[in-house]
Parts: C-alpha cells; sequence; structure tokens
C-alpha cells in the first residue's frame, strides 16, 4: 500500500506550482467530500476536512508553513480521492480500490503534526 | 463509532456524575445565548490553546479544534446551523477543558475528577454529526 501511495505522492508534485491547479482540486474535492459517507472516517472527519482548507489557504497563498514533503502527501491523498484513475493507474488491478477513509488516514498519519500545526494557526491568527 | 455498549454506559454515568462537568454545563448555558461571552470564551482558548498537550487527545485534537471555531463562527454570526443543545454541550466541553478558575466559581478539584479527554470524547460522541456539519460548511462556504 505504501508503494502505491509513494507513486500518488510523486504525481502529486506537479500539483505544488501551480496555484488555479489546487484551486481547482479543492474545488472538485468540496463536491465530493459532500457526497461521501462520513461513517468510515470516524474520528479522522476534521482531519480530512482540514486538509481541504489547508489546500485552499496554499492555493490563495494565505498559509504555506508547511514542507513541500509534508503537503505533496496531502495533495495526493485528495487527488486519489478525486480521481483515483489518474493516481494509481497501473497499481489498481492488483490492488483493489483503496476506500477514501484508508488513504486518508494514512495521509493524516504522515502529516498530522503540519495538520495541528495549520488548525492552531486558524485558530490564532487575527 | 467503535465504542462497546458498556464502556458507552459507563462513560455517560461517569461523566452525568461529575460535578465540575454539570457545572460547565450550566455555565454553558448561560454562554450559549451570549457573544460576548462566547467570545471571551474562545480568546481565552486562544491565549491556552498553545500550552495545552495535544496527546492525550490523541486523533480528537481534530475536534477540539473544531470546536473552537465553530464558537468563533458561532458569536461573530457566521454560522448559526447548530441547536442550542448542541452548542451548550460543546461550550460546556470547552469550558471544562480550558478550566478557567474565574467562570465556574464553585468548581471544586477533586471532586469526581475526569480528564478532560475523556470529557471532550463524550462530547464529540454527542455532537459529532453537528461538528462534522460544521467542517463541512467551512470549506464549502466560500
Amino acid at each position: 500500500m505504501d508503494a502505491e501511495f509513494a507513486t500518488a505522492v510523486a504525481n502529486a508534485k506537479m500539483y505544488l506550482e501551480n496555484p488555479l491547479r489546487l484551486r481547482a482540486l479543492f474545488n472538485e474535492a468540496v463536491a465530493e467530500a459532500a457526497s461521501i459517507p462520513r461513517e468510515p472516517f470516524g474520528d479522522t472527519w476534521p482531519y480530512f476536512q482540514a486538509m481541504l482548507r489547508l489546500i485552499r489557504a496554499y492555493s490563495d497563498g494565505a498559509y504555506r508553513e508547511i514542507p513541500e514533503s509534508t503537503f505533496v502527501v496531502i495533495v495526493a491523498a485528495i487527488v486519489y480521492l478525486v480521481n483515483p484513475l489518474d493516481v494509481i493507474p497501473d497499481a489498481l488491478p492488483a490492488l483493489g480500490y483503496l476506500d477514501d477513509a484508508t488513504v486518508v488516514s494514512l495521509a493524516i498519519r504522515r502529516s498530522r503534526d503540519a495538520l495541528d500545526d495549520f488548525m492552531t494557526w486558524e485558530t490564532t491568527a487575527p | 463509532m467503535g465504542v462497546v455498549k458498556g464502556k458507552e454506559i459507563s462513560l455517560e454515568k461517569n461523566v452525568k456524575r461529575n460535578r465540575a462537568f454539570t457545572s460547565a454545563l450550566a455555565r454553558a448555558k448561560s454562554f450559549a445565548r451570549d457573544p460576548k461571552a462566547l467570545r471571551d470564551l474562545f480568546h481565552e482558548a486562544m491565549r491556552k490553546t498553545g500550552s495545552i498537550p495535544k496527546k492525550p487527545f490523541a486523533e480528537l485534537w481534530g475536534y477540539f479544534q473544531a470546536m473552537l471555531r465553530l464558537i468563533r463562527a458561532y458569536y461573530r454570526g457566521e454560522y448559526r446551523a447548530i441547536s442550542v443543545t448542541n452548542l451548550v454541550m460543546i461550550v460546556g466541553a470547552i469550558i471544562y477543558v480550558l478550566n478557567p478558575w474565574d467562570l465556574i466559581p464553585d468548581w471544586l478539584p477533586g471532586l469526581g475528577f475526569v480528564d478532560d479527554a475523556t470529557i471532550l470524547a463524550f462530547a464529540v460522541q454527542k455532537t459529532r454529526e453537528a461538528l462534522d456539519d460544521f467542517t463541512s460548511w467551512e470549506s464549502s462556504a466560500r
């Protein structure tokens, strides 16, 4: 699973230099989030939503205090969520479809501190 | 989610018997309709949020932060799509966690102490849907 996710991370790097593309990803993800079941996410739903807000804040330049390597992990998870076929076309047949909540929790495990920092910024920034 | 029924019941009992929390909830009732009190509470949270240890909350830290932003959005009038019952539970939990002595004059430490993470878990269990609705609103609102 980690190897496939690494492929997703490599593909996600393309989004980083392009704020408009990031913003488009955010818009697609918000539409997706409105239609997917929340139950599988359990306690991670607020972190999933924090990822979306972080992508928005990054794309409009409001917040960029995150290491690129960490941000890429977050973007990769969201790209997968919006369009899994874009991210791991070759791995899919063997792997089967990873559900959204699994991918998100995998990304949280690697970006937890950064997401916590972002949320702290959200509540403390004037 | 993921909580066995027996554990859920004992959590409910422990929390409801806890005098400090019932006192925080009573306080929260008067706060719910008072934007100024909610603003003061949020500012108290802003001052303390950096020094509250995250570890005991584990993944519920995300919900804790969502509660704070909800209180801010509520007193600013940006978001009011929440029932008073849920708002009181959330405000009560935040009051308890922030432990502002001046807000709860009859606070008696040691009297049925329940740790912050347990109170937060209880409040999340009661208000999860409202909090998830709020975070979903945050990303779709602008």
